[in-house]
């Protein structure tokens, strides 16, 4: 599991600096106090999203395990259906 | 020749006329040549056109309108008019923007009192492909609204049976999908806004966007809670730059 500290440098490193604006009105780098805060923002959501998956991805993982029991005993998921679960 | 002719009564000289009567003959029938012409084209001015008057043989001149309107009926003849709030879907901005940590003051003042219902047309927008494409209202100052969002996203993939509810609760931004995309496969789809611009309102929003690499659809609507007069809009990533074009029209009422 990546720790925050790992996530802010390793968002440093693919982002050094930041920059606002649009090609008509030209760009902007965003300040010091700025680019902190955009990259204290943007490490929690690429920690949350990391959870997000690893969650999805246990899920999945139990899913296969259920199925693999129910296959072992010669059931399907329809069947269950068929009781009611 | 019939005398007096046909269509216009213009009298003519006759054959029993005496000739030293000609000249004043033939006055009388051009005078009445000319004023019938005249009536017929009372054009004075560069643009003018004429209409049908309820007078016989009489036209109405009608100067031309000024840059934007267009010819309407008022009162049973032709008249220049000025569309409300201009005609159909009006360009308010369409912005390109390269490897930015949002739109930021992009889409500032897009909303006015002009027009009720805005369309974002969101050409394309892409950063780091599995991020979030996120929403945020401006408002005067000009200030990021950075609270209280709520609504739904729901994902349909064209490889998944399943169909995803991407739910934002109280949260800080707008999430329109889960997959912004990357530059070969970016997003593009279209948000309407309503109650913006035009009092202090709760706004909200609804539309639908495609992500190009994984084929998913993604229905979206939601609110903000707090009611303020929004000027503008940003759109953002999660966690990266992002890169597009976005257009923003103002749809007319009238």
């Amino acid at each position: 599991m990546t720790t925050k500290a790992q996530m802010i440098a390793a968002l440093k490193a693919e982002f050094p600096t930041l920059r606002v604006g649009n090609e008509k009105d030209g760009y902007t780098e965003l300040s010091e106090t700025e680019y902190e805060a955009q990259i204290a923002e943007w490490s929690n959501a690429r920690l949350a999203k990391e959870a997000q998956i690893a969650e999805l991805a246990a899920q999945a993982t139990a899913r296969e395990a259920a199925q693999a029991k129910l296959a072992a005993l010669g059931l399907t998921t329809d069947d269950l259906k068929a009781l009611g679960l | 020749v019939a005398n007096p002719t046909t269509n216009y009564g213009f009298v003519l000289p006759t054959a029993s006329d005496l000739v030293t009567d000609l000249p004043a003959d033939f006055d009388v029938a051009l005078q009445g040549v000319d004023t019938t012409l005249k009536a017929l084209n009372p054009s004075t001015t560069l643009g003018d056109i004429e209409y049908r008057s309820a007078t016989a043989n009489t036209n109405t001149r009608l100067g031309i309108g000024t840059t934007g309107q267009v010819l309407a009926v008022s009162g049973g003849v032709p008249a220049w008019t000025t569309p409300a709030g201009g005609s159909g879907l009006t360009l308010i901005s369409r912005q390109s923007f390269s490897n930015v940590a949002g739109t930021d003051t992009t889409f500032d003042g897009v909303f006015t009192s002009t027009y009720k219902t805005y369309l974002c047309a969101i050409e394309q927008i892409y950063g780091t492909y599995a991020d979030d494409l996120q929403l945020q209202f401006r408002y005067a100052g000009p200030t990021t609204q950075a609270a209280s969002y709520n609504g739904s996203s729901i994902t349909t993939d064209y490889s998944v049976s399943t169909v995803v509810n991407t739910q934002t609760s109280n949260g800080s931004q707008a999430t329109l999908n889960l997959f912004i995309g990357s530059s070969d496969s970016p997003t593009s789809g279209y948000i309407y806004f309503q109650a913006v611009g035009n009092a202090s309102e709760k706004p909200y929003y609804q539309g639908s966007v495609f992500n190009a690499d994984s084929y998913n659809v993604n229905v979206l609507g939601g609110a903000n809670n707090v009611a303020r007069t929004y000027t503008g809009f940003l759109l953002k990533s999660a966690s990266s730059n992002v890169t597009g074009t976005v257009a923003v029209y103002g749809l007319a009422t009238a």
